[in-house]
C-alpha cells in the first residue's frame, strides 16, 4: 500500500489506455494488470466526449481511477488548457503533464513544464510531470509545487528500457522523500521490474502493452515484475561482487571432493 | 408460400442479405431511413479489400471472413447488370523510413496469425515496377498480392438497381420506428413478415454497440498514377489512398473514440492529406471532391456478430470491415436463418458481444 495525494493505493503499475487493437484488449489489459490508476489522453477526443460514452464508460466500469494527461502539448498554454479542460471533464485535480519539447524525441521540455507545473499547482492541481532524469530540472519541479515526479526511461513509445540507470539512482538518492515513477520508454517486463528494483515507487507504462501480440498477458506479465521488483528492493539485493564465493563453504568437505587443478595428482 | 422478410438498413450488409435471401426464395423489403442511402457507412467507406493486411489490428476472425470475401465479390459483381469497378491488383503498404520496426513488427503478427498468408517484401527495382510514381523515399514495401478494392458507391448503386430487378420492395426515405420479430413500424404503417434482420449500423438495436468516428477525402489527381491501394503505416491510424476510377483517391481514414459526425477537423485533414502528399507530390495539385465523417458501428471487440435476439435476426458491428466481410458474414447469416445455429470456426459470431457503459 502506497499513498498518492493522500490517496491509498496497492498497485504500483499505472497504465496508458491509447493505441489497443480494441476497445474489450484494453479492458482486459486494465484487469491483468490489477491497475488502479490509467492515464487518458483528453486532447484528441476532447471535442466529442459525450458520444464517447461507450469508451470512457467501459474505463469508468473498471472502477480504476483515471489520470488524464496532457499529451503532445508543445507550449504552456497548450498544456495549461487542456488540464482544465480535463478537471472538469474528469471531475479530477490530477493531470499528467506534459510538455513536448523535441517532436523528433518527444523529449519534455524542462523549460515550459516547469512553468507549465507552477501555474497548475497554483491553480490547485496535484502535478504528476512527466520529466527527463535531470536532477535540476526535478528541484525546480518541486519548488514549483509537484509533490510527485515522473522522470523518462527512454524515449516515449520506444520501448528502449533504463537508458541512464546511473541518472535514476541519483535521483532516487536525492529525493528519498518524494514518490517517483518511471514514465516512458518501458518495453519489457525486465525493464519495470529493473525500476522498481532501484527503488522506484511505480511505473506508468503504455505502448509495450498495448502493442504486444497478447496486451492482457503482457499486462500481467507486468504486473508481475513490478511487485518482484517491488518486493526485491524491500528485501534488499546483494552487493554485486568482482569475485565469485562460495554459498556453501569448503571447510568439512572430504579432500577427495575437493576440485584439484590439473595434473597435481 | 413464399416467406416475407424486412430488412432495416440498405447498406452493404443490408443490401448483400437481401441479394441472398431473394436468392433462396425469399420475398424482401429493404427500409432505409434515408432517400437516397447516401448516409450510412457504406457510402462512406473506401471499399478497401485488405483481407490480409487487416491483421494489423484485427483478429484473426475478420481474416477467416475476409479471404472467401474477397473471392466472393467477384462472383457477386458478375451478376450485376450495372459495372462496377473491382480489382485484385494487390495492396502495397509502405512505412516511412524512421518507422521501419513498424512494418517489421506488423509482419511478424501477420506470419504468426497466419503463415501462409500472401506477402512478400519488395525493395528498390520490385517496388518501382509495380508503382513506378511512388515517391523515392520509399525504398521498400510490404506487398499483399490477393488483396483488391471495390468501388463501394457503384457496388450499392448497382445492387440496389438488381434488387428491383428481382422484386424487392424498397422502403427508402422510411425511418423505422421500431422492430420486432415478425414486425416493422414505420411513420405511416406496421408490416409484418416472417423474419425481421436489423442490418443497422451504430442505430441498431443490439446492446454494446458504439461509434467510432472516422473521416476521409475524396479527390481528383490527374497527375497521379497508382495503380493499386496503398497504405502508409502511421502510429494512430491506418492511412491508406485507394484508387478509384478517372483517377478519383480516396485518401482515408481516421479512428477517433468518440461518436461525433461534425465535419473533418484541420488536424485530420493534415494527417490525411500530408501522407498523401508524401506517397506522391501529385496529390498537391488535386482537387477535393468531398470530405466524409462517419461513425463506425463496432461492438468493444471490434469483431461482428449475427446472432438472433428476441427473434430478430442481427447482422452488425462491421467496423471498418463492412466490405471486408460482409459476403461471407451475410452468407453465414443466412446459414444462421436456416439452421438455427453456425459451423464450429464461426460461431463465435452468434457470442453475446460485452455490454459496455
Amino acid at each position: 500500500m502506497w499513498k498518492i495525494a493522500d490517496v491509498e493505493i496497492e498497485s504500483r503499475l499505472f497504465l496508458g489506455t491509447a493505441q489497443y487493437r480494441n476497445p474489450e484488449l484494453l479492458r482486459r489489459a486494465i484487469v491483468e494488470s490489477g491497475t488502479q490508476v490509467v492515464t487518458v489522453s483528453l486532447r484528441r477526443q476532447s471535442k466529442a466526449l459525450h458520444g464517447a460514452e461507450n469508451f470512457w464508460g467501459l474505463i469508468q466500469q473498471s472502477g480504476v481511477r483515471v489520470l488524464p494527461n496532457t499529451a503532445g502539448c508543445r507550449s504552456v498554454k497548450e498544456a495549461v488548457s487542456t488540464a482544465q479542460m480535463a478537471r472538469q471533464v474528469f471531475d479530477t485535480n490530477w493531470i499528467k503533464l506534459e510538455v513536448v519539447g523535441n517532436e523528433h524525441t518527444l523529449q519534455p521540455d524542462p523549460f515550459g513544464l516547469v512553468e507549465a507545473a507552477r501555474i497548475l499547482c497554483e491553480d490547485g492541481f496535484y502535478v504528476f510531470p512527466y520529466t527527463n532524469d535531470d536532477p535540476v530540472v526535478a528541484e525546480r519541479l518541486l519548488a514549483a509545487g509537484c509533490r510527485i515526479l515522473m522522470p523518462w526511461g527512454a524515449p516515449i513509445g520506444s520501448g528502449r528500457g533504463l537508458q541512464n540507470e546511473y541518472a535514476l539512482k541519483v535521483l532516487r538518492d536525492q529525493f528519498p522523500h518524494t514518490p517517483l515513477l518511471v514514465d516512458a520508454g518501458i518495453g519489457a517486463p525486465s525493464h519495470a521490474a529493473r525500476a522498481m528494483e532501484l527503488g522506484y515507487d511505480g511505473v506508468l507504462l503504455n505502448t509495450a502493452v498495448a502493442r504486444s501480440e497478447d496486451p492482457p498477458k503482457m499486462a500481467k506479465a507486468f504486473a508481475q515484475a513490478v511487485e518482484a521488483g517491488r518486493l526485491a528492493y524491500e528485501a534488499g539485493l546483494i552487493q554485486v561482487k568482482q569475485k565469485a564465493e562460495a554459498s556453501t563453504p569448503v571447510l568439512g568437505t572430504p579432500f577427495w571432493q575437493h576440485e584439484l587443478p590439473r595434473g597435481t595428482l | 408460400m413464399t416467406r416475407r422478410a424486412a430488412i432495416v438498413g440498405a447498406g452493404v450488409v443490408g443490401s448483400l442479405m437481401a441479394w441472398r435471401l431473394n436468392q433462396r426464395g425469399w420475398r424482401i423489403d429493404l427500409f432505409d431511413r434515408d432517400e437516397h442511402p447516401s448516409q450510412n457507412c457504406s457510402h462512406a467507406a473506401a471499399g478497401l479489400l485488405d483481407s490480409v493486411g487487416a491483421l494489423e489490428d484485427a483478429e484473426p476472425l475478420i481474416h477467416s471472413l475476409a479471404a472467401p470475401s474477397l473471392d466472393m465479390w467477384a462472383s457477386i459483381v458478375d451478376t450485376l447488370s450495372e459495372p462496377v469497378f473491382f480489382q485484385r491488383r494487390g495492396t502495397l503498404a509502405l512505412v516511412h523510413p524512421n518507422d521501419r520496426e513498424q512494418l517489421d513488427q506488423w509482419q511478424q503478427r501477420i506470419r504468426r496469425l497466419n503463415p501462409q498468408a500472401a506477402m512478400e517484401w519488395l525493395r528498390g527495382e520490385s517496388l518501382r515496377e509495380l508503382e513506378p510514381e511512388i515517391d523515392s523515399r520509399f525504398q521498400e514495401g510490404l506487398y499483399f498480392p490477393m488483396e483488391g478494392n471495390i468501388d463501394n458507391r457503384a457496388l450499392l448503386r448497382a445492387l440496389h438497381l438488381q434488387l428491383r430487378h428481382m422484386g424487392t420492395q424498397m422502403h427508402f426515405g422510411t425511418p423505422v420506428l421500431s422492430l420486432s420479430a415478425n414486425t416493422v413500424e414505420t411513420s405511416t404503417a406496421e408490416h409484418s413478415y416472417d423474419q425481421v434482420v436489423d442490418c443497422r449500423g451504430v442505430k441498431a438495436s443490439a446492446p454494446g454497440l458504439r461509434g467510432v468516428r472516422g473521416e476521409l477525402f475524396i479527390v481528383r489527381a490527374p497527375d497521379v498514377e497508382l495503380h493499386r491501394p496503398i497504405r502508409l503505416l502511421h502510429p494512430k491510424h491506418p492511412i491508406y489512398v485507394v484508387p478509384r476510377p478517372n483517377h478519383s483517391y480516396v485518401i482515408g481514414a481516421t479512428q477517433i473514440e468518440c461518436e461525433d459526425y461534425g465535419p473533418v477537423t484541420v488536424r485530420s485533414a493534415l494527417e490525411l492529406l500530408s501522407a498523401a502528399y508524401v506517397i506522391h507530390s501529385g496529390f498537391g495539385e488535386a482537387e477535393i471532391l468531398e470530405s466524409v465523417t462517419q461513425c463506425r458501428p463496432a461492438f468493444t471487440d471490434n469483431q461482428p456478430r449475427t446472432f438472433f435476439r428476441e427473434g430478430v435476426l442481427h447482422v452488425n458491428g462491421l467496423f471498418r470491415h463492412g466490405f471486408l466481410v460482409s459476403p461471407k458474414l451475410t452468407e453465414l447469416a443466412c446459414e444462421l436463418l436456416e439452421c438455427g445455429q453456425l459451423a464450429p470456426p464461426f460461431r463465435e459470431l452468434e457470442t453475446e458481444a460485452t455490454q459496455c457503459a
